[in-house]
C-alpha cells in the first residue's frame, strides 16, 4: 500500500489537472445532453431488501436474512443452486462469509477464527476486500474463491461432508512476491480482485499490474501492465492500467476468454481479449473532453463517463450488458450496445424506502454504491457504504414471482 | 505472552485527576482459560461475567455457531482470586437442535440469570434465559421464554437493580419491517413480568445506576434512555437522548456509577486512508443520573466533533496521524466500589487501515476521565485477544475475560483479575 498510494493520488490529481474546465453541476451547457439517460429497461426493474435491515445495527444475527444484522457493504457471490454468499463485517476488510440459503435462512459459513493455515471453517482467519470482485463462486469445484491485499494468497472455502473448510488454493498467505509455478508454490504481492470463468480457471489482478491465471494447479502471469497517466490500447504486452486497490477490477466477460477491468484513474471500462492477447477501451472519454470526471450516460467513447474514476466492472450473462460506474455514484448502470444508460437510480432521490420489497428502480437512491453480483435469473446484488445490507435488482420479464423468497 | 504485560501502570497523570490517585495502580493477575478442553473444540466466543454470592459467573457461547454448528452456552464461576471451580463447565441449556448466542448475565436477588438468542427453532431466533445459582446449579431445568414469538428476538443484555433483573433485548416487527427495543422484569424466583417497549434498539446495553436503569444503543449514534425497574422509560421527552453521534458501529459499554450516574465507553472512528474520519479515540462519557451528558464535557465534546486531533481528557486511548496502534472495538465496564474500570481493545495497525492483534488494556476512570492515562496491559501478548467483559466486587476487585485466539485458530475463553487497590 504504501507504494500504491502516492501512485493513486499522483493520477488522480493529473486527471483532474488535466481534465480541463468543467460546468459548474446544475449548469450544464445549452448543448450539452443530459447526464443520465434512461434505460428503455428501467421502467420493469423493481428492487428488494435481499440481506440485512436498515435498523438491525452492527452485529451479525444469523436468522432470516430480511432481519440479519451487521451487514456491511457486502462482496456478493451467488451460486447455482439458488445460495447467496455474502462476506461481511468490515469497512476494509470482510472477516466472515455468510450464506443466504434459497429458503431465505442467513448463516454464519466462515469466520472468527485467527488461522491463516488449512483448517475447518470456524477456525479460520477470514480476510475479503470490501470494495472488489473480491468473492467469487466457482462451479466446477463448488468452491468460493476469496482475495484480500493482506493476504497474498488465493484462499478456497469449501464443503466437505456437512462441515466448511477453508485452505489455500495458490500461493503462501504468509510470504509475498511474484512467482508463477504450482499453485502451493507461487507467490502473489497483493491480490485484489478475482474472476472465474465457466470452466474454473480463475484470474486474479495482483497489485494491480499483474493479471495472473490459476488453471490445472498452475500460476502463470498473463500480463504485467505499465502505468502512465493515459489508457493506452493494443497488446497486453503495451497497454497501460492505473489501478487502486479499492475498484472492482475485474469480471469475467461474455466467453471464457474475455476480461473487463475497472481502470480507476484512467476514468475507463477496458475489455481484454485473452484469445487476441489485446486491451481495448469500452467506456471512457479522453482527459480534455467536456464530460470528463462527470458520470454522464451516452455513447460509450464519445459521451459517457465516471464521475472520480471507474470503481467497478460486472458482466451481466442475462442480460448480456456490463454494468459498471465510478465510486460515488448514485445509481446503477450498464454498458449495452455500445451505449451507457441508468437502469437503476436517480440523482437527488435521498429518501427511500431502503427496506422495502418491489421497489421501482428510479425511486432507488444510494450513495457510494456498486453492483457486486449477478446471478444466473438475471438478478443484480447492489451494495452501499451508506446503508446497511444487499438489495437484488430484477427485471419483471425476467422473474415474475420474485418477492415471494 | 512475550509482549509486555504490564502489572503495575506507569501513571501519567490528567491535570484534572487528583492526586490521591497518583499512588495507586491496577494490578492484573496470572492469565487462566476457563475451560481448556470444551464440547466445542476450542471454539469459544462471546463472553460476559457477573458477579455475586462471593463468586463470579462467566458465561460464553461453546462451539460453533455457524451453519452445522451446535454451540451452546457454558458457565463457570471463579473465585475472587481468579480460580475457576467449575472445570467441566457448567451447560446452562441443554438442546438437541440450534444454536445459542451472545449470552449476558447478572446476578439480583441471591442469583444469577442468564439471557442468550436461541436459534432452536431453525427459523429465528428466540431470546431465552436460565437462573444459576452461586453454588453453580443450574434452577431452570427448562429455559424461561423471555421473547420466542415471530421474528428476530436477539441481542439481549441483563442487568440487576438488586431485587430483581431487567432484561432488554432487539425484536424484529414484520409488519413494520424494523426492529424495536423490548424490555421485561424478571423476578429471582425466574417469573417475567410485562414485556414493555423502551425505544433502545440496535444492540441495547443495560445498566443499573441508584434509582433507575440506563439502555445505550444505537447504530451510527449512541443513543441512551433511562428506564424504570420495569423497563418503561422514565421521561419520554429524553427517549433517544444523543450521547454521540457519527459513531460507526458504536458498540457502547456502560456501568452505574454512584452519586454520578452512568459512564458510557465508546470508540471514535476507524482509520482510513486519508484521515478523513480524524483521530482514533475510545472514549468515555459521564450521563447523569437526570439522564444528561454531564456538562462539563461540553468544550471537550465540541473539539472532539470537530475532529481535533489531540487527545481529549475523557479518551481512555488514542491514535493520532501515523500511529501504530488504533483503539477501537467492544469495551467493558464495572464499577470498584471507587471507580469505574474500562477495559477496551487496541489494535496494531497494518497497511495503514487494517485492524490487526488487538491486545486489552485497562484503566479507572473517575468522573469522565481516565486515571490511569496510559492503560494498564490486561492482556497483550502476540496471539489476539478482544471481546472482553468485565465483573467486579465493588470492593477493588475485578474479573476481566475475553477470547483469546491461539496460533492454530481457536478461540478460548481466558479470565484475569484485576485489584485496583
Amino acid at each position: 500500500m504504501k507504494q500504491v498510494l502516492p501512485a493513486w493520488l499522483f493520477l488522480g490529481a493529473l486527471a483532474l489537472w488535466g481534465s480541463g474546465p468543467v460546468p459548474a453541476r446544475g449548469q450544464p451547457e445549452p448543448d450539452r445532453p443530459p447526464e443520465m439517460i434512461p434505460d428503455a429497461s428501467a421502467p420493469r426493474w423493481r428492487v428488494d431488501r435481499f440481506a440485512g435491515n436498515s435498523t438491525a445495527g452492527p452485529v451479525l444475527v444469523q436468522g432470516p436474512a430480511r432481519e440479519a444484522g451487521g451487514m456491511t457493504r457486502c462482496a456478493v457471490a451467488p451460486a447455482p443452486d439458488g445460495s447467496v454468499f455474502l462476506a461481511t463485517g468490515g469497512k476494509w476488510a470482510h472477516d466472515r462469509i455468510v450464506r443466504v440459503a434459497p429458503d431465505g435462512q442467513l448463516r454464519l459459513v466462515a469466520g472468527g477464527g485467527s488461522s491463516l493455515a488449512d483448517v475447518p471453517a470456524p477456525r479460520a482467519k477470514i480476510l475479503v476486500a470490501t470494495r472488489g470482485n473480491s468473492l467469487v463462486y466457482s462451479a466446477p469445484d463448488e468452491s468460493l474463491y476469496f482475495v484480500h491485499t493482506m493476504i497474498p494468497a488465493v484462499r478456497r472455502l469449501f464443503k466437505k461432508e456437512s462441515a466448511w473448510f477453508v485452505e489455500t488454493a495458490a500461493g503462501d498467505p504468509n510470504r509475498a512476491g511474484q512467482a508463477d509455478g504450482p499453485a502451493r508454490e507461487a507467490l502473489f504481492t497483493e491480490p485484489m480482485s478475482i474472476a472465474v470463468t465457466s470452466t474454473g480457471t480463475i484470474y486474479v489482478l495482483d497489485g494491480g499490474k499483474l493479471l495472473r491465471k490459476i488453471e490445472g494447479g498452475r500460476v502463470s502471469t498473463i500480463a504485467e501492465f505499465s502505468g502512465g497517466p493515459n489508457p493506452v490500447d493494443g497488446p497486453l504486452e503495451q497497454a497501460t492500467m492505473a489501478i487502486t486497490d479499492m475498484s472492482g477490477h475485474i469480471t469475467v466477460g461474455e466467453d471464457d476468454h474475455t476480461l473487463y477491468v475497472a481502470d480507476h484513474w484512467h476514468f475507463a471500462a477496458r475489455k481484454i481479449d485473452l484469445e487476441k492477447g489485446t486491451v481495448t477501451t469500452v467506456v471512457g472519454v479522453p482527459r480534455d473532453h467536456p464530460h470528463f470526471n462527470t458520470h454522464a450516460d451516452g455513447p460509450a467513447l464519445s459521451q459517457a463517463s465516471f464521475n472520480s474514476g471507474c470503481a467497478y466492472v460486472k458482466w451481466d450473462p442475462v442480460h448480456q450488458a456490463l454494468w459498471c460506474g465510478g465510486p460515488d455514484e448514485h445509481r446503477f448502470r450498464w454498458l449495452k450496445a455500445g451505449e451507457v444508460r441508468t437502469v437503476i437510480g436517480k440523482r437527488g432521490n435521498r429518501r427511500w424506502p431502503v427496506d422495502a420489497l418491489g421497489l421501482p428502480a428510479d425511486e432507488v437512491s444510494v450513495a457510494w454504491c456498486n453492483v457486486a453480483a449477478v446471478d444466473v435469473r438475471g438478478g443484480v446484488y447492489l451494495v452501499s457504504a451508506s446503508h446497511h445490507g444487499v438489495w437484488r435488482a430484477y427485471e419483471k420479464e425476467h422473474e415474475k414471482k420474485e418477492g415471494d423468497r | 505472552m512475550t509482549r509486555q504485560l504490564t502489572l503495575i501502570s506507569a501513571l501519567a497523570l490528567a491535570p484534572t485527576v487528583a492526586p490521591a490517585f497518583a499512588a495507586e495502580a491496577i494490578r492484573v493477575g496470572e492469565e487462566t482459560p476457563l475451560l481448556e478442553k470444551g464440547p466445542g473444540g476450542a471454539v469459544q466466543h462471546a463472553p460476559h461475567v457477573a458477579f455475586g454470592g462471593g463468586v463470579y459467573l462467566a458465561v460464553w457461547q461453546e462451539g460453533w455457531h455457524g451453519e452445522g454448528g451446535r454451540a451452546r452456552i457454558y458457565a463457570a464461576r471463579v473465585t475472587p482470586e481468579g480460580r475457576v471451580l467449575d472445570g467441566r463447565g457448567i451447560e446452562v441449556a441443554p438442546a438437541p437442535t440450534g444454536v445459542q448466542e451472545n449470552p449476558r448475565v447478572a446476578f439480583a436477588g441471591g442469583v444469577f440469570l442468564v439471557v442468550w438468542q436461541d436459534l432452536r427453532s431453525g427459523k429465528d431466533a428466540d431470546v431465552l434465559a436460565a437462573r444459576i445459582s452461586p453454588q453453580g446449579n443450574v434452577l431452570d431445568a427448562k429455559p424461561i421464554p423471555i421473547a420466542a414469538g415471530p421474528g428476530t428476538q436477539a441481542l439481549p443484555d441483563v442487568a440487576g437493580d438488586g431485587r430483581d433483573f431487567l432484561v432488554v433485548w432487539q425484536s424484529f416487527d414484520r409488519e413494520a419491517a424494523a426492529y424495536e427495543g423490548l424490555a421485561v422484569r424478571v423476578s429471582p424466583e425466574g417469573v417475567p413480568g410485562e414485556v414493555v417497549v423502551t425505544g433502545a434498539a440496535p444492540r441495547p446495553r443495560i445498566a443499573w445506576g441508584e434509582d433507575a436503569y440506563l439502555a445505550v444503543y444505537g447504530d451510527g449514534r449512541v443513543t441512551s434512555v433511562k428506564l424504570d425497574r420495569d423497563g418503561r422509560p422514565i421521561n419520554p421527552s429524553k427517549c433517544g437522548h444523543e450521547v454521540m453521534r457519527n459513531v460507526r458501529q458504536p458498540l457502547p459499554s456502560v456501568v452505574g456509577v454512584p452519586g454520578k450516574g452512568w459512564l458510557v465507553v465508546v470508540h471514535r472512528s476507524m482509520p482510513d486512508y486519508w484521515g478523513w474520519g480524524g483521530p482514533g479515540g475510545m472514549r468515555c462519557y459521564l450521563v447523569t443520573p437526570e439522564g444528561d451528558l454531564d456538562a462539563s464535557m461540553e468544550p471537550h465534546l465540541k473539539t472532539d466533533r470537530a475532529g481535533n486531533w489531540d487527545r481529549l481528557p475523557h479518551w481512555l486511548d488514542a491514535a493520532g496521524r501515523g500511529a501504530a496502534t488504533w483503539p477501537w472495538g467492544p469495551s467493558a465496564c464495572a464499577f470498584d466500589g471507587r471507580h469505574a474500570v474500562a477495559v477496551w481493545p487496541r489494535h496494531h495497525l497494518a497497511k495503514k487501515v487494517m485492524l490487526t492483534d488487538a491486545d486489552l488494556l485497562c484503566a479507572r476512570v473517575e468522573g469522565w476521565s481516565p486515571v490511569d492515562r496510559e492503560g494498564v496491559a490486561v492482556a497483550a501478548s502476540e496471539a489476539e485477544e478482544q471481546m472482553p467483559a468485565l465483573a467486579s466486587d465493588a470492593a477493588g476487585g475485578l474479573l476481566s475475560v475475553y477470547e483469546k485466539h491461539r496460533p492454530d485458530g481457536g478461540v478460548l475463553i481466558a479470565g484475569r483479575t484485576l485489584r485496583t487497590r
